[in-house]
């Protein structure tokens, strides 16, 4: 009994000390490092969380944003149908802000995830890849149920801006940035 | 149809539908004030010799008089205005006809053509309630006339029309030029043509869309080999950046492959046994989609036995039914929802951090004592409207063999007695905090060994698991009940196990213990086992890893077995 509490503690502790929760945070940018002045002009940079202008949300938590991107949900609560995630491809800045700050993931952890969760029969559909903003915004204006991210200055009118956890680009606080 | 030549076609037309639609227009707003047009390439113009205009040319329209403005060179920079009485229309950088014909017609009674320097002037004196437009080709201008009818009023009168975009179009014959209801419904048929065009192109593109499969996924993971279930039976491989139209050649059902191995070498110090390289399971997994509801999950193992003989099985076979978050269903080969261990890694050790399964979740034909496969009907999905992401499974089916030792513990084809298996599970995933699942299951079977009344199991499971890009967590604890002739036989087991990340290090560590009572009515040989592992796994790329695994074992009124483990486990 003595050696179960312990373990339980043990748990508790390293449970206690890591970081489960992906928020994103201005700590990473502002710790002082080589490529400092990189990180500071990237942080001034947005990503707009972009959905199909038929999904009927307009604002989504923080974690229902992660629980989307991660498959954890296939269909929106809001009835907007199936969710399908569209993911640039690797290398460019927008993934990896949103590996970084949604997924709390790198591409390898990411590749292996999203494996594993197909392997368990969890996933029906993989997130879809696209190579430009262009293609991006094309797939979400085209496809019902669809969420993606562009940079905010690069939004059109042909889909529709989720604010999360109640901001929208340009909000003072807003937290998803390169 | 050919999707890009679709889409090409259907642009062509649409600006080809625009440009008119925007020459029909030209003449829509006109006013007194000047209608400028393309005053941008008069500059352009200039730099030229000027455009010649050929003689006027008057032909006869049901409506009125068509007078034809025609040069050596296009007319897309002419400005039109009502002048009074006059309708002028001014090309720049023109020069005017050599012979000054005089023209009438119905709609205008005179025309005069002014040479002003480099530009022509041409002023079209009107009949009193007459109404012009100009419908402007390359080199051309088409100036018609529409006269008053009959029965209407005097001239002076407002007749009012409504372009297809709602605005207001007045007459006057004074000083308005008017949009015929011919060209209104012209114009309006062509808008209608646009929308459907329109309508057509993003239906095409959201079925594109809808089509675009799997493979185009954001994943990097090795090219799953892919083949399409056509008459044809071609393989293909599908690049990342594979066209959407590529994928929709066949509209058949596709054939996804991933594949999962290890190599092992295990040397152990138990008596009886030698060292040995091991070749270990060949994980074929294939999934297919085939509708946006239903899907195939399969998992065929290759593997060798202890007489080095191959053997293969079908793991895993399951028609998915995907409803909702809230309700899927599955008919087939599964494996049990037992604990976490046993559907969160399968037969793929590449996905494992230890070399090996813990013995609780050993497989039946490994010598484990739990029914991890089953044969029947799966529910699963989220409860709805529950806090802390609460997730529930039902399964029902076969169960577990017990006859004779010889047989086969999963029963894929016969079942032993005709009751079934059930089991139910229930687990949590809250959303604010992501890795962390816990849960508990219960299982339920009555097992018929020869020679023997029947026994009752129920299986009870609890997890606590925990991971993250560093960290993982995995503790399970399992008790097996058997019941026979009122007595019961309760078999304890549990595993801890505990790694962390660095880099592409990850060392690991587990202690497991499961306690099989000796007078166990089903499994008397298996006694208690409990013992250390000690391991490393390192990534030596994306998609494989290399493994080394120090286990110890103690086991009841038997020596202890100190065994290394060295494995190379990969997808691919």
């Amino acid at each position: 009994m003595r050696a179960v509490i312990t373990i339980c503690a043990a748990l508790a502790t390293l449970i206690g000390s890591s970081r489960p929760v992906a928020m994103p945070s201005h700590d990473a940018a502002s710790q002082p490092s080589a490529s400092a002045p990189i990180r500071q002009t990237r942080s001034q940079v947005e990503l707009a969380i972009i959905v199909n202008k038929s999904n009927p949300n307009d604002n989504l938590s923080f974690s229902e944003l992660r629980e989307y991107f991660m498959a954890e949900r296939g269909n929106w609560s809001s009835g907007a149908g199936k969710v399908r995630v569209v993911m640039r491809e690797p290398g460019v800045l927008e993934r990896e802000a949103v590996l970084r700050l949604i997924y709390d993931m790198n591409e390898k952890d990411f590749n292996s995830y999203f494996l594993g969760k197909k392997f368990r029969g969890e996933l029906l559909e993989e997130p879809r890849l696209r190579n430009s903003t262009p293609d991006m915004i094309k797939t979400i204006s085209n496809l019902p149920g669809a969420i993606g991210y562009v940079r905010a200055d690069e939004v059109d009118a042909s889909c529709k801006v989720i604010r999360v956890d109640g901001l929208a680009p340009g909000d003072a606080g807003y937290k998803i940035k390169l | 149809m050919n999707c890009p030549r679709l889409l090409f076609i259907t642009t062509l037309a649409i600006f080809g539908l625009a440009s008119e639609r925007i020459t029909a227009q030209t003449t829509t707003p006109l006013t007194d004030s000047l209608a400028v047009n393309t005053a941008h390439t008069r500059g352009l113009a200039s730099a030229s010799a000027p455009r010649r205009i050929v003689p006027l040319r008057l032909t006869d329209a049901p409506e009125g008089a068509r007078v034809t403005i025609a040069s050596d060179a296009p007319l897309d920079d002419y400005t039109s205005r009502i002048d009074g009485d006059s309708f002028c229309i001014l090309i720049p950088h023109a020069q005017a006809p050599a012979s000054g014909e005089q023209i009438r017609g119905r709609g205008f009674t005179s025309v005069q053509i002014e040479q002003r320097e480099d530009e022509v002037l041409l002023s079209f004196q009107l009949q009193p309630g007459a109404s012009v437009r100009v419908g402007k080709g390359f080199n051309r201008l088409d100036v018609l006339f529409k006269t008053p009818k009959p029965p209407q009023p005097e001239s002076g009168s407002a007749n009012p029309g409504t372009l297809s975009s709602g605005t207001p179009v007045t007459t006057s014959s004074s000083r308005r030029a008017e949009v015929s209801s011919d060209e209104l419904e012209i114009i309006s048929q062509m808008r209608s043509q646009i929308a459907a065009l329109e309508a057509r192109i993003r239906e095409v593109e959201a079925r594109q869309a809808e089509r675009d499969s799997p493979q185009q996924t954001a994943q990097a993971v090795p090219a799953n080999a892919t083949i399409a279930a056509s008459s044809t039976g071609a393989t293909t491989g599908h690049p990342a950046d594979m066209s959407e139209h590529d994928e929709m050649s066949t509209g058949t059902p596709r054939l996804e492959i991933q594949g999962f191995a290890d190599m092992n070498f295990r040397a152990s110090d138990q008596k009886g046994t030698t060292n040995a390289f091991v070749l270990g399971q060949l994980d074929l997994f294939l999934t297919s989609r085939l509708s946006e509801k239903f899907s195939v999950l399969g998992e065929l193992i290759v593997e060798a036995g202890a007489n080095n003989e191959f053997s293969f099985e079908i793991h895993r076979l399951l028609l998915r039914y995907a409803h909702n978050d809230y309700f899927n269903f599955s008919a087939g080969r599964f494996h049990s929802a037992i604990g976490y261990y046993n559907t969160a890694y399968h037969h793929g050790s590449w996905f494992q951090t230890a070399a090996n399964r813990p013995f609780i979740f050993a497989f039946e034909s490994k010598g484990g004592i739990l029914p991890l496969h089953n044969v029947g009907l799966s529910v699963s999905g989220r409860i709805p409207s529950a806090p802390l992401g609460l997730r529930y499974v039902a399964e029902i089916g076969n169960g577990r063999a017990v006859r004779s030792p010889l047989n086969r513990s999963v029963q894929t084809s016969i079942d032993e007695n005709n009751g079934k298996a059930f089991n139910l599970g229930i687990f949590a995933r809250p959303k604010a905090l992501p890795g962390f699942q816990t849960g508990f299951s219960i299982y339920r079977d009555n097992l018929t060994p020869n020679g023997s009344p029947k026994i009752g199991q129920t299986i009870m499971a609890a997890h606590f698991i925990y991971q993250n890009k560093l960290y993982e967590m995995l503790n399970e604890a399992v008790v097996v009940r058997h019941v026979l002739n009122d007595r019961v036989f309760n078999t304890p087991g549990f595993y801890t196990q505990f790694s962390r990340r660095f880099d592409n290090a990850r060392p690991y560590f587990r202690y497991q213990y499961v306690n099989v009572p000796n007078d166990d009515p089903i499994f008397p040989d298996v006694g208690r086992r409990n013992g250390p592992s000690l391991g490393l796994r390192y990534d030596i790329s994306e998609f494989a890893a290399f493994k080394a695994q120090y286990d110890r074992t103690q086991r009841r009124r038997l020596s202890s077995i100190n065994e290394l483990i060295l494995q190379l486990a990969f997808t691919f």
